[in-house]
């Protein structure tokens, strides 16, 4: 009789043991599941993935990314007359600047030296953020758009060159100065902004412990950890029938970026003007209808999109091909399909 | 103030009911009017429903949808909606005894309680139909094997006129400036994007496998 007793005691607290190693594991881990939120910022609509336990947990993440993704669209927006690229544009010789923004336009500049000092036949950069003046001409805005003539953007293109800007001040210092030697240069930087926000929204969520995410700020977007049961899965999209997907990617821990003709545009006498600029000549690069970059951040894959687009292929596949961590794919006016290295391992099986 | 009754708290499960209905047949989902539904009214709404959902059964919360509601102070109770009709667990003979024991002890709760939570299917965007959000919020959704002329959803600077032939749809008029919603075409699978209006119309003509667009 107390044998047995004993024996029932043993098992109930073997039981309540084996009950407490297995709720934990319980109470964590099926729960984990991708929720997807949508939100409008910078001009464009901000897709939000995050895998967490709940909702509630999911919804918190997205607002804290969201938060961070509108303090980067006030700090860069070039319409908005409280920001710095605003007050930079409109200044006659330059601005006092914060760190921030002088590390931003650095990395800008960055490009576009990167790119001259790997191509030495290139006589300057093709992701040039000067290129504003010219791109002011087009007035993509505008209810009927007009291309400008050439004599405009010949005398427009005086005020273009990543070159010389100049950036000024150091951390000792904290003071921190962007400088342009003729007051009609101005700069754009709506082709990096989006590639930063995302960036620094990720960053934010890494921050309060999030491992699995996914932010798409209108095609600009970083895969976060993977989702689960898996890499995440990129479509992208059909330069000629948008509704339709040309390669699906997969992707974890890294970002992509697509520069397209399709995306802002207008007709004019039968001929398409859309908005990526080659800074060489002022009018819209010509030889591919979109470029896809992965890279290890989304302003890199911003960046490096903008230069595949306008270089093409075979140049640009060239190119990205001395550029350690980056790889594209160019979609040609005849709509032929080109890789650089190491491209075709982020390809889905299914879309080869 | 007045104390919210039982009468009350079954008119309110009815209305909420009656509204998830309505939405479901408007969805074209018939389904719908079949599945329980619970309303919940306690002072320990996380617990409870834990409870609740472990009792009918619910071991994962996927697919289900949890919404809270302040209420006045209100005796706490358990209802639910089956089958279209409001049910009284207290009484029903079809009720599970362990939902009748925690319906009763629910009663038995001398604390009035704020809170009345709702348990519902969670409304996915069924196929083949397209979806509307303005910021965030889902405003209407429609059958794509339906053909629309006029469907009008109200943004944030105006309204935004689709309609859907064939299985697609598309933007007729626009109340932005740069019509690109316009430009878009027409479209049985994908988004179509007004961002001056904050308006997505999703079209899921067929179950998307992608995480994300690039392009």
């Amino acid at each position: 009789m107390a044998n047995l007793t004993n024996s029932t005691v043993f098992q109930r607290a073997l039981y309540r043991a084996l009950l407490l190693l297995v709720l934990p594991l319980w109470g964590c881990s099926p729960g984990e599941q991708p929720f997807h939120f949508t939100r409008f910022a910078m001009d464009t609509v901000i897709e939000y993935t995050i895998v967490a336990p709940e909702k509630r947990t999911a919804r918190e993440q997205m607002l804290r990314a969201q938060q961070e993704i509108e303090r980067v669209e006030h700090l860069l927006g070039e319409d908005d007359s409280l920001s710095e690229i605003y007050r930079f544009n409109h200044s006659p010789g330059g601005i006092r600047t914060n760190r921030e923004v002088s590390q931003f336009i650095r990395r800008a500049l960055g490009f576009y030296w990167e790119e001259v000092d790997l191509d030495l036949t290139a006589s300057r950069g093709s992701f040039d953020i000067t290129i504003k003046p010219v791109l002011n001409l087009y007035h993509f805005k505008a209810d009927h758009p007009v291309p400008p003539t050439a004599e405009q953007v010949r005398r427009a293109l005086e005020f273009v060159g990543a070159d010389r800007l100049k950036l000024a001040g150091d951390a000792p210092s904290g003071e921190y100065r962007l400088e342009k030697p003729d007051s009609n240069m101005a700069i754009g930087v709506g082709g990096l902004a989006k590639g930063y926000a995302v960036d620094e929204a990720i960053r934010v969520l890494r921050q309060a412990g999030v491992t699995q995410a996914l932010i798409n700020a209108g095609g600009d977007l970083y895969c976060l950890g993977s989702k689960p049961g898996g890499p995440w899965k990129i479509g992208i999209q059909n330069p000629v029938e948008t509704s339709e997907i040309v390669k699906v990617l997969q992707m974890a821990d890294a970002a992509v970026a697509t520069s397209g003709n399709y995306q802002r545009y207008f007709m004019y006498r039968g001929r398409r003007y859309h908005h990526i600029l080659d800074p060489a000549t002022g009018w819209p690069a010509g030889r591919a209808q979109s470029a896809t970059v992965i890279a290890p951040t989304t302003e890199q894959a911003d960046a490096w999109a903008t230069i595949l687009f306008i270089r093409s292929a075979p140049d640009g596949i060239a190119l990205l091909n001395k550029v350690p961590g980056i790889s594209g794919m160019v979609i040609d006016a005849a709509g032929g399909i080109h890789y650089s290295d190491g491209f075709r391992q982020f390809l889905d099986p299914v879309s080869f | 103030m007045r104390q919210m009754d039982r009468r009350e708290f079954l008119k309110r499960a009815t209305l909420f009911g009656g509204g998830a209905m309505a939405v479901s047949l408007l969805f074209g989902t018939e389904a719908g009017a079949a599945e329980t539904q619970y309303f919940l009214i306690t002072n320990h709404p996380a617990e409870d429903t834990r409870r609740l959902l472990r009792l009918v059964g619910v071991h994962s919360r996927t697919g289900i949808r949890v919404q809270s509601t302040p209420i006045r102070p209100s005796a706490q109770d358990l209802s639910l909606i089956s089958g279209g009709r409001v049910m009284d667990p207290g009484r029903d003979p079809k009720i599970t005894q362990a939902l009748r024991r925690l319906t009763a002890e629910l009663r038995n709760r001398p604390v009035r309680a704020h809170t009345l939570v709702h348990i519902a299917k969670e409304v996915k965007q069924e196929k083949n139909t397209a979806r509307f959000e303005v910021d965030g919020h889902v405003v209407e959704q429609v059958d794509l094997a339906t053909d629309y002329s006029n469907i009008v959803i109200p943004g944030v600077q105006g309204e935004t006129t689709f309609r859907v032939r064939n299985g697609r749809l598309s933007v007729v008029t626009s109340s932005c400036r740069h019509h690109l919603c316009q430009k878009m075409g027409a479209r049985w699978q994908g988004r179509i994007i007004c961002a001056p209006n904050k308006l997505v119309a999703s079209v899921s003509g067929g179950r998307s496998t992608l995480d994300g667009i690039t392009g």
